[in-house]
C-alpha cells in the first residue's frame, strides 16, 4: 500500500504538481542513496538534505528504489573505480590523512564499493538533474498535454481507478 | 531554499536524546557498574554516585565498594572517589583512552553495614581445581588434632588396604576351590573295583582245575583277571592324577595366602610411613603454618589470575573480516597513526590506607584491554609510611609479550601481628599475642610457571597456645611456643599458577624438634603399634579363616586319596599273587605248556 501511495504521489508530481527542478533534485539525491551501500554515513547526510531541501520526496524514494536495483549491475564497475583510486600510490597520502582524521572514517571511504559508487553517483548527479528537468518539461508538454485530450483518458478520469489514484496521491 | 522549520523538526529527537542522557546517563552508568561488577565479582558491588560531564569528557564515581565474596560483611576494596578524564580524539574511533585518573581513599578489608552476599545460582559446581586440591591436602596436614588425623581406624580403612582388598577378592575363589577338593576326593569310586577284585581272588582260591576243562577254566579266569588288573591300573592312575592336580591347586592357594600376608606387611609399612612423615616436627610446622600461608598465597594468585583475565592477554588487532559477495566491497587499510586499544588507562594516581593503618600513595599505569597495542606492562607502584610502619609495593603485569610475566615485590615492615592466627596444632589454636614483624614478598609468574619467596620476620613476638588438651605433646608444644621470642618463616613458591607448590622453612622447626622429640617418639611408637594391630585385626582374621579352610579341605581330600590309593594297591598285589598262583600251581598239575609265558605274550 505504501509503495502504491509513493508511486501515485510520484506520478501526480510528475504529471502536474511539482516543479521539474524539485523532481529532478529528488531523483538525483535518491540516486545517490540507491547506488551506494545503505549503511554508509553519507546516506544519512543525503537523507537530511532531502528532508531540508525543496525536493520531491516521492521522487527520491522512487529513484532510490530503481537505482538500488541498478546498483547490483553497477557493482563490478564501482568496485573497480574504488579499487583503482584507493590503491593509487599518488593518492595514498590523501587517503592516509583522511583515515587518521576524526569522523571521516565513519564514511567508510576506504571501502572500494562505497568510494566507487559514491563517486559514480556524484558524477552522474548533474547530468541526471538537468536531464530530468528537461525530461519533465518535455513529458508534460508532449505526453500529458496531448493525452489529456484522449477520450480514453477522459473516461479514466471519471472512473473509480482514478478516484483511488487521487486519494492515494 | 532550506526549510528551517524542518530543521527544527529534525533537531527535536537529537535534543530529546541529549536531555535523556543528561538526566539519566549517570544513573544508567551507576546501575551498569553495579550489575556488571556484582556479576563479575560474585558479591555485591555498590556505587554511591556517578557524575559524568559530556563536554569535559570526564566522570567521577564516588563511594565504590566491592564486597569480598568470601566474607560478605567485609569490603574487599572500598574507594572514596574515582575521577576519570578521557581523551576526545580516540572516541571518534570508539576507543576510550583515560588520560588521567585519580583514585582517592582506597581501603581494603573494611566492614560493611549490610551483607554483600548474593543469591547463588544453581549452576553445577565445577570440579575442584588443582589449587583447591593442594589447599585440601595442606588443610589435612593442618592437623587440627594429630591423633584424629592419624587415627589407626582411619588409616586402616578397608578400602585403603591392598591386603584386605586381595583377601576379599580371593576369599570366594579359595572357598569354592577348597569345597571342590573335598567333593572331588569323595567322588572317586574305588569301592566297586575293590569288591570285584576281592571276589575274583576268592573265586580263584576256591576253584578246582582238572583235565582239559580245568585248563579252559583257568584260561578264562586268567583272562578275567587280566581285565580286572587293567581296570585296577586305570583306577589307580586316576587317583594319582587327581592327587597331582589337587597338590598343584593347594600349592597355588597357599601362594595366594602368602601374597595376602606380604601385602599385609606392605600395608603396615605404608601406614607407618604416613605417620613418620606427618607425625613429626616438620609435619607439625607444616600443619601450623601451611593453611594460613597457603590461603594468603591462594588469594594473591587469584588476584594475579583476575588481572590477567581482565587485561585479556596478547590478542593483538583483530584481522579484518573477509569481504562478502553481498555489496560489501573491500576495505583498504591505511597506516593508522595511533596505537589505541579499546580501553586504556594511561595513568592513575592513587592514595589509600592499609588495614594496618599505613597511609600510602602511588600510581597505576597502563591498564589496557589490548596489552600488545599498549606495548607496556601494567605497573602498580605504591609506597607509604605511618609511624614505624612502612609499605612499598611494586607489581607489574606484562601481557604485551608472548609469554605473560607478572611480578610482585613488596615489603611491609612494622606490621602489628597481635591477634594473628598462625593455625592450629594438635587441636590447639596458636596465635600471636603481641609483637611486630615484616613481610617481604618477591613473586614472579612467567607464563604458567611460578617462582619466588615470601618471608616473615617476627621479632619480638609472644605466641599463645589455647591449650585444651593435657597430653605430653600439647604440654611440650605450649612450653616451646611460650619460649619463642622471634620467628622467621620462609615460604618458597614454585610450580605453576594452577598447581602451586610451596615449601615452608621456619626457625620454629628446630626449636620444636628439640623440645618435642621425646614426646613425639613416644606418641609415634604408640601410634605405630595401634596401626599394626588394627591392620592385623582386619586382615589377619580373614587370612587365618581362609588358611584354615584350605588346610582342612586339603587334608580331607588328600587323606581320602591316599586311602583309595592304598586300597587299590593292596587289591592289585593280591590279584597279582592270585594270578601267579593260578598260572604256576594250577597248570603244572595239568602238564600243559607254560601259561605264564603265554600270558606274558598277551
Amino acid at each position: 500500500m505504501l509503495a502504491l501511495k509513493i508511486l501515485a504521489s510520484f506520478f501526480k508530481a510528475l504529471n502536474e504538481k511539482a516543479s521539474p527542478r524539485a523532481i529532478a533534485g529528488g531523483l538525483a539525491l535518491g540516486a545517490i542513496i540507491g547506488l551506494t551501500p545503505k549503511g554508509s554515513f553519507h546516506n544519512a547526510v543525503v537523507v537530511i538534505l532531502i528532508f531540508l531541501l525543496p525536493v520531491n520526496k516521492s521522487a527520491s524514494l522512487v529513484s532510490a528504489g530503481i537505482f538500488t536495483l541498478c546498483s547490483y549491475l553497477g557493482d563490478p564497475l564501482f568496485n573497480a573505480i574504488g579499487e583503482a583510486l584507493l590503491t593509487a600510490s599518488a593518492l595514498s597520502p590523501l587517503w592516509t590523512s583522511l583515515y587518521n582524521t576524526p569522523v571521516i572514517p565513519w564514511t567508510r571511504f576506504n571501502n572500494t564499493l562505497v568510494l566507487g559508487s559514491l563517486l559514480f553517483s556524484l558524477f552522474i548527479f548533474y547530468p541526471l538533474f538537468w536531464g530530468t528537468v528537461r525530461f519533465v518539461a518535455v513529458y508534460r508538454e508532449r505526453v500529458v498535454a496531448v493525452s489529456s485530450k484522449w477520450k480514453i483518458v477522459q473516461v479514466l478520469r471519471v472512473s473509480k481507478f482514478y478516484a483511488l489514484y487521487e486519494s492515494l496521491s | 531554499m532550506i526549510r528551517w522549520g524542518r530543521l527544527a523538526v529534525l533537531l527535536t529527537p537529537i535534543v530529546l536524546i541529549w536531555v535523556g542522557t543528561h538526566f539519566f546517563l549517570d544513573s544508567t552508568i551507576k546501575n551498569a557498574i553495579e550489575t556488571v561488577g556484582t556479576k563479575a565479582v560474585g558479591a555485591k558491588v555498590d556505587v554511591g554516585n556517578v557524575n559524568t560531564s559530556f563536554w569535559r569528557l570526564s566522570a567521577k564515581i564516588s563511594d565504590l565498594a566491592v564486597t569480598d565474596p568470601d566474607e560478605p560483611m567485609t569490603n574487599a576494596v572500598e574507594i572514596k572517589s574515582l575521577r576519570l578524564k578521557a581523551g576526545a580524539k580516540p572516541l571518534f574511533w570508539k576507543k576510550v583512552i583515560v588520560e588521567r585518573a585519580e583514585i582517592v581513599g582506597i581501603r581494603t578489608g573494611t566492614p560493611r553495614k549490610r551483607s554483600g552476599a548474593i543469591a547463588v545460582s544453581d549452576t553445577p559446581k565445577e570440579a575442584p581445581s588443582a589449587v583447591e586440591e593442594t589447599a585440601k591436602e595442606i588443610a589435612s596436614s593442618a592437623v587440627a588434632n594429630l591423633k584424629d588425623a592419624y587415627d589407626p581406624e582411619k588409616l586402616v580403612l578397608p578400602e585403603n588396604l591392598a591386603s584386605h582388598q586381595k583377601a576379599l577378592v580371593e576369599k570366594e575363589r579359595l572357598t569354592a576351590m577348597a569345597d571342590q577338593w573335598k567333593a572331588r576326593g569323595e567322588s572317586l569310586d574305588v569301592k566297586g573295583i575293590s569288591t570285584r577284585g576281592q571276589a575274583f581272588i576268592e573265586k580263584v582260591k576256591n576253584e578246582k582245575f582238572s583235565g582239559l576243562e580245568g585248563v579252559a577254566k583257568a584260561q578264562a579266569l586268567i583272562k578275567e583277571g587280566q581285565s580286572l588288573k587293567s581296570d585296577l591300573a586305570a583306577a589307580q592312575k586316576e587317583v594319582k592324577s587327581l592327587g597331582a592336580d589337587l597338590k598343584n591347586e593347594m600349592a597355588a592357594a597357599k601362594t595366594v595366602l602368602k601374597d595376602i600376608d606380604r601385602l599385609r606387611r606392605q600395608d603396615i609399612d605404608a601406614a607407618l610411613r604416613q605417620i613418620k612423615s606427618g607425625f613429626s616436627t616438620e609435619g607439625l610446622t607444616k600443619g601450623l603454618l601451611g593453611p594460613v600461608w597457603f590461603e594468603k598465597l591462594q588469594k594473591a594468585l587469584g588476584w594475579i589470575e583476575k588481572g590477567r583475565k581482565l587485561a585479556g592477554g596478547p590478542s593483538g588487532e583483530k584481522a579484518p573480516p573477509p569481504p562478502s559477495a553481498n555489496r560489501k566491497g573491500r576495505d583498504v587499510l591505511f597506516p593508522f597513526h595511533y596505537r589505541w586499544p579499546t580501553f586504556h588507562l594511561e595513568q592513575a594516581t592513587l592514595d589509600g590506607e592499609t588495614p594496618g593503618g599505613v597511609v600510602y600513595k602511588g600510581t597505576l599505569t597502563d591498564v589496557g584491554t589490548d596489552p600488545v597495542l599498549v606495548g607496556k606492562p601494567t605497573v602498580l607502584d605504591v609506597a607509604g609510611q605511618t609511624g614505624a610502619r612502612s609499605l612499598t609495593l611494586r607489581a607489574s603485569l606484562d601481557l604485551s609479550k608472548k609469554t605473560a610475566e607478572t611480578s610482585v615485590r613488596s615489603l611491609y615492615s612494622g606490621v602489628p601481628l597481635e591477634g594473628t592466627s598462625l593455625g592450629s596444632v594438635n587441636g590447639n589454636a596458636v596465635s600471636i599475642a603481641q609483637g611486630k614483624g615484616s613481610v617481604s614478598a618477591d613473586l614472579m609468574a612467567r607464563g604458567p610457571d611460578l617462582s619466588g619467596t615470601i618471608d616473615l620476620q617476627a621479632s619480638p613476638i609472644k605466641l599463645t597456645l589455647s591449650s585444651q588438651k593435657t597430653d605430653r605433646v600439647s604440654a611440650a608444644l605450649g612450653n616451646v611456643l611460650a619460649g619463642l621470642s622471634e620467628a622467621t618463616i620462609k615460604l618458597n613458591v614454585s610450580g605453576s599458577m594452577t598447581q602451586p607448590r610451596f615449601a615452608i622453612t621456619s626457625s620454629i622447626d628446630n626449636q620444636l624438634r628439640g623440645a618435642l622429640k621425646g614426646a613425639m617418639d613416644q606418641e609415634t611408637a604408640k601410634l605405630r603399634a595401634d596401626v599394626e594391630k588394627a591392620i592385623n585385626d582386619r586382615v589377619g582374621e580373614e587370612t587365618e579363616k581362609l588358611s584354615a579352610l584350605v588346610e582342612k579341605n586339603a587334608a580331607i581330600a588328600l587323606d581320602k586319596l591316599n586311602l583309595n590309593d592304598k586300597q587299590l594297591g593292596d587289591i592289585q598285589e593280591k590279584l597279582n599273587k592270585a594270578l601267579d598262583d593260578l598260572a604256576g600251581t594250577g597248570t603244572k598239575k595239568l602238564k600243559i605248556p607254560d601259561l605264564k609265558e603265554l600270558f606274558k605274550k598277551k
